[in-house]
């Protein structure tokens, strides 16, 4: 089946970064240095084609594209300096806008402008909501009792309405993707094919092994620059783990308070305490949610550093949507910690209410937006990693 | 080996070795770094050498063609008296004039020397066998001392030389030799067939990797030959006869006339009505009878194509004017000939790549004319529609494979490549995106071959604009096919992409744009009359790639351009200024010297049979004369030494053995032969 060309695919994808990718004379080199390509998966020339050839299925339907996890060995050794990796990132991002079909996820990527003004606009909508509970007048002085501010209720309302959409995106973004999948590969078919395989192993392949200990982000692209060894902590894979398990850390704390309370005044038929009293220091959803915290503070402060100054190709050439996450993630973090703070102060000044409101807007703005941004890959990459991993059984 | 080296030497009958005591051989056994000296023991072969009869001293050095190799021979033909000399090295092609040069600076005639190829003929091809490489070292330079005792002194054939040059081509690499010859201070008659100079450079817009003006170029060229005081320029004129020898060639030349006279010439154009196919535009546009070339072309009076013309068709106020080809024939001496005849473009067949079927199918040299027919500003337009995007296939009628592609008329593929396209290609590409910004080239190869110096610099530039490069292999041809009806362009292309791993992709294109190589202008008629050879090819054949690459077999006969293959504009004004250089060189002296191993005839012999003419491959090199011997008159074999090659043919065919050839005398052959049978001794371990 003959394929239609169009150049115009590379045009397209340009906006979301790479400009540099049309110097690629399709040599192959990054392929070969590429730590994670195998012999039936190979990429990023094959990826880079697809794009320059136009083939648009085939590009959004690879499961290579997620396989990398941008160690930058191919745009350090590209003869043609025309930054394979940054390419890569590039496309993951067109992927995500494409499985996204309401424009959101692209205008987020390709318009720093109009992105910049969609965020300040979405948080305040999640502040006017917050505020617009009917509030009793705030206490003068003393400790910050922010549920008094705004219902525990409503923010919990709030949140699960937040997770809710979320979820759906993300799904619906999912099913796109396996919907193209199984419409090009051959292990897209496997799964409607009624043939026995691996499944399970795959699943837990994509979910446990690669995706949460993410085992050969650790083990094969790890880069050192002229063979010294950085320490764990400054390790590319442990700044992004930091990240991932603080992120991880805090919404596992979020949803078990919400647990919690749930247990505590729905089941026992207690009465809401309208107090909003800072948890005790030593009540665990509160311990867990404060190493979370650092956790997600240490991992964005030094990858916010090192996008400022790239010590290597991983962190060259950011994009937009590079800098919107890690500010966000940052910005959710350090109000949160800050707001802790403040809850344990005898006597809080009256802002503190703001860095509440600001926190809960920040976090839920995150989250809401979670697939769309690129945070989106954490919806993609277990997928693809599946189907990657995925084949029949021996009969 | 276990032989003693005295025993490697055949023992010869003891008649072979008489009445030559004033004979003093020196043979010298060249190492040539290794490559010889890595298989053959070249000292053990000095050594053997050196017990035979008459050799009074036998050297050997790592590179005899050295300054210090050179300067033995010399020393020893001074010193020690040597008067022959055998030297064992590389094929005597390569260091035949070195060596006689050493030798005459020594003092002897220069044919006192024979030269062993030891390298081609042994060590190259017996490496791994050097103990039988060493013995076969032996026995070669054997024969050479054998035919050096037989050698007689000989002079070679001077010739006075017309120091005047016969360039037929108007075209860059013509124009380009006729100028170096001229300023050489040489005579110069330059010919064109057609009724204007410049050629197919004329044809091109602008010329990588300079980016100048083709057309500007030729004007500045022409400028520069026609006023020179040393050249005679003829267009519309061709060669139709030619006899003679190098030095001395008499040649005859036939111009047509131009038909209108200056001074009614812009009247004669307004006024002719007939139309033909412009073959300056590849037939893009359609010309008059009577016409110019180009504008700015030289000459500036136009002339009338005569195969078209017909009477009636140009009138002047509303008169027909009777206009006749009346055509003058120049008659001339020259010495040399500088074959300039060029190239053109290789016409696709009906259907290749559907070309001459689909009208959206052209050529790159059709495609470079409609660009320079393309006013500055306005957008491409092929037949109306503006082209957006256009294919450009690489390799059509070049790299061909038989069984894979459809032979020329003549039966035969062009297997070679033509070297240039790849640059054109990338080359109008950039000058596509420069002059029509947006415009998209889908550019379908099988290999690029951006070879010359700021030639790749095209390949990144088109990457990185406007050219998307697909890969086909040789035996999947892409094809183009008319696009399903509703489509928004005319054609697609199909194509195996292998840099798309094979997959199959459609594009859908504007102007598919094919790349023709290069074939040689159909001179077969030339061919024929100067005796010059084509290659497999078809294009001329010069004597040795490497080390005669401009000289025709034919001696005063020289390759210039693309005559001699496909070329760029550079490589063909640098094959232009080495055929001026070389017929400089040979002209220059107003002789020319030719080697002296050329058939004589003994007269004491000959008795006039005739047999040796009736063997000659060449015209004129021997003839049957009537002489007067003893007051009768009688029929005697005469050989014009100028047109003898030497090959020996007549010696064989003489039943009286009247006729030999000097330097290679039968006597010498036999005693040669006698000295590789005696080889078959058990000293030589045969």
């Amino acid at each position: 089946m003959s394929q239609r060309v169009n150049p115009e695919l590379l045009t397209e994808i340009k906006k979301y970064g790479a400009a540099d990718i049309s110097a690629c004379f399709n040599c192959g080199n990054c392929t070969a240095v590429c730590p994670m390509t195998k012999e039936d998966e190979t990429f990023p020339r094959r990826i880079i084609r697809y794009a320059q050839v136009g083939l648009e299925d085939r590009l959004l339907s690879s499961k290579e594209l997620w396989l990398c996890y941008n160690c930058g060995e191919c745009s350090e050794t590209c003869p043609r300096q025309a930054e394979p990796g940054a390419f890569m990132a590039a496309a993951r991002r067109y992927a995500i806008s494409k499985y996204d079909r309401s424009g959101v996820a692209k205008l987020l990527f390709t318009s720093p402008l109009w992105s910049l003004i969609f965020l300040v606009v979405l948080a305040g909508l999640i502040a006017l909501f917050m505020l617009a509970q009917p509030n009793p007048p705030l206490p003068p002085s003393g400790p910050l009792k922010v549920f008094e501010l705004v219902p525990v209720e409503s923010i919990h309302y709030l949140g699960s309405a937040v997770m809710g959409i979320m979820g759906l995106i993300g799904l619906l973004g999912i099913l796109d993707m396996m919907k193209r999948i199984s419409k090009v590969d051959d292990k897209g078919k496997l799964l409607a094919g009624g043939k026995k395989t691996n499944w399970k192993e795959a699943l837990w392949n994509a979910l446990i092994t690669e995706s949460l200990l993410q085992k050969r982000f650790r083990e094969d692209c790890e880069t050192s620059e002229e063979g010294v060894e950085k320490p764990w902590y400054l390790k590319k894979w442990f700044l992004h783990a930091s990240t991932m398990w603080g992120f991880l850390g805090l919404l596992a704390a979020t949803m078990s308070d919400f647990f919690f309370y749930l247990i505590k005044y729905k089941v026992s038929g207690e009465p809401v305490t309208p107090a909003g009293n800072p948890a005790v220091l030593w009540y665990f959803v509160h311990v867990m949610a404060t190493i979370a915290g650092f956790f997600l503070m240490y991992g964005t402060s030094v990858l916010l550093y090192k996008r400022w100054k790239p010590d290597s190709r991983t962190y060259s050439d950011s994009n937009q949507a590079d800098w919107v996450l890690l500010w966000l993630l940052w910005l959710a973090g350090f109000s949160g910690l800050f707001l802790e703070v403040l809850m344990d102060l005898p006597q809080a000044p009256v802002w503190g209410y703001g860095v509440f409101i600001f926190h809960v807007a920040v976090s839920m703005e995150v989250s809401l937006l979670a697939p769309l941004l690129k945070f989106g890959h954490a919806f993609y990459r277990p997928v693809a990693l599946f189907f990657h991993a995925l084949k029949p059984l021996e009969e | 080996m276990t032989e003693k080296p005295e025993n490697l030497i055949p023992q010869e009958p003891e008649s072979a070795a008489q009445d030559e005591e004033e004979i003093r051989i020196g043979v010298y056994t060249c190492g040539c770094g290794g490559n010889i000296s890595d298989v053959v023991d070249i000292e053990k072969t000095a050594e053997a050498l050196s017990h035979m009869p008459n050799v009074v001293v036998s050297r050997t050095d790592a590179a005899m063609c050295s300054d210090g190799g050179q300067s033995l021979i010399e020393e020893d033909i001074k010193n020690l008296g040597i008067n022959r000399v055998v030297i064992g090295s590389c094929k005597p092609a390569l260091h035949r004039q070195t060596f006689r040069g050493a030798i005459s600076r020594g003092g002897l005639n220069p044919y006192f020397y024979y030269h062993v190829g030891i390298r081609e003929q042994d060590s190259w091809v017996h490496h791994d066998q050097p103990d039988e490489a060493t013995k076969k070292a032996i026995r070669l330079m054997t024969t050479g001392v054998v035919k050096a005792r037989m050698l007689e002194p000989l002079e070679p054939i001077r010739l006075p030389a017309e120091k005047h040059v016969l360039v037929i081509g108007g075209g860059l690499a013509g124009l380009r030799s006729a100028l170096d010859m001229a300023r050489h201070g040489l005579k110069v008659t330059l010919i064109e067939k057609t009724p204007f100079l410049g050629g197919r450079v004329a044809q091109l817009e602008t010329l990588f990797p300079t980016e100048e003006s083709a057309r500007d170029l030729i004007r500045k060229l022409v400028d520069k030959v026609t006023n020179h005081p040393n050249v005679t320029v003829y267009t519309y004129a061709e060669l139709v006869g030619m006899s003679g020898y190098v030095g001395d060639y008499h040649v005859k030349v036939l111009q047509h006339s131009r038909g209108v006279s200056d001074d009614m010439a812009d009247a004669a154009i307004a006024g002719c009505t007939k139309e033909v196919p412009d073959e300056f535009n590849y037939g893009l546009t359609k010309r008059k009878v009577v016409y110019r070339a180009y504008p700015g072309c030289y000459p500036e009076s136009p002339a009338v194509d005569w195969e078209h013309y017909e009477d009636g068709c140009v009138k002047v106020n509303g008169e027909p004017l009777h206009l006749e080809d009346q055509p003058k024939v120049w008659e001339f001496t020259v010495g040399g000939i500088v074959m300039a005849t060029g190239f053109r473009p290789y016409e696709p067949y009906e259907g290749e790549y559907g070309y001459g079927v689909l009208p959206e199918v052209i050529t790159l040299p059709q495609l470079i004319r409609l660009i320079g027919l393309t006013p500055e500003g306005q957008p491409l337009k092929w037949q109306g529609r503006e082209v957006k995007n256009l294919a450009m296939v690489h390799c059509v009628g070049s790299r061909q494979i038989a069984g894979i592609n459809k032979p020329q008329p003549d039966g035969q593929v062009n297997d070679y490549c033509s070297r240039v396209c790849c640059t054109a290609i990338l080359h109008t590409a950039a000058e596509l995106n420069k002059r029509f910004p947006g415009i998209r080239v889908f550019d379908l190869y099988q290999d690029i071959r951006t070879y010359g110096r700021g030639h790749e610099d095209y390949y990144t530039e088109a990457s990185e604009n406007n050219v998307l490069f697909m890969r086909y292999h040789n035996d999947e041809l892409p094809e183009v096919e008319p696009a399903p009806a509703g489509e928004k362009r005319p054609l697609v292309v199909k194509v195996k992409d292998y840099l798309t791993w094979g997959e199959e992709l459609e594009v859908p294109v504007d102007l598919v744009v094919l790349a023709v190589g290069i074939m040689p202008n159909p001179i077969e008629d030339l061919i024929h009359m100067l005796k010059i050879s084509p290659g497999t090819d078809r294009f001329l054949l010069e004597v040795h790639p490497k080390l005669r690459p401009v000289e025709t077999a034919v001696p005063g006969i020289v390759l210039a351009g693309t005559a001699q293959g496909p070329m760029n504009t550079q490589e063909t004004n640098a094959a232009a200024a080495a055929a001026a250089v070389k017929m400089s060189a040979l002209l220059g002296a107003g002789s020319v010297e030719l080697e002296p191993f050329v058939a004589y005839v003994n007269p004491d012999k000959c008795e006039g049979l005739g047999e040796c003419i009736k063997v000659c491959a060449y015209e004129d090199a021997l003839t049957l004369r009537t002489v007067e011997v003893d007051g009768k008159q009688v029929q005697r074999a005469v050989v014009t030494p100028a047109n003898c090659a030497g090959c020996g043919a007549c010696v064989s065919a003489c039943p009286n053995r009247a006729i030999d050839l000097r330097g290679w005398t039968l006597a010498q052959y036999e005693a040669m032969v006698d000295a590789i049978a005696l080889g078959d001794m058990p000293a030589l371990g045969g």
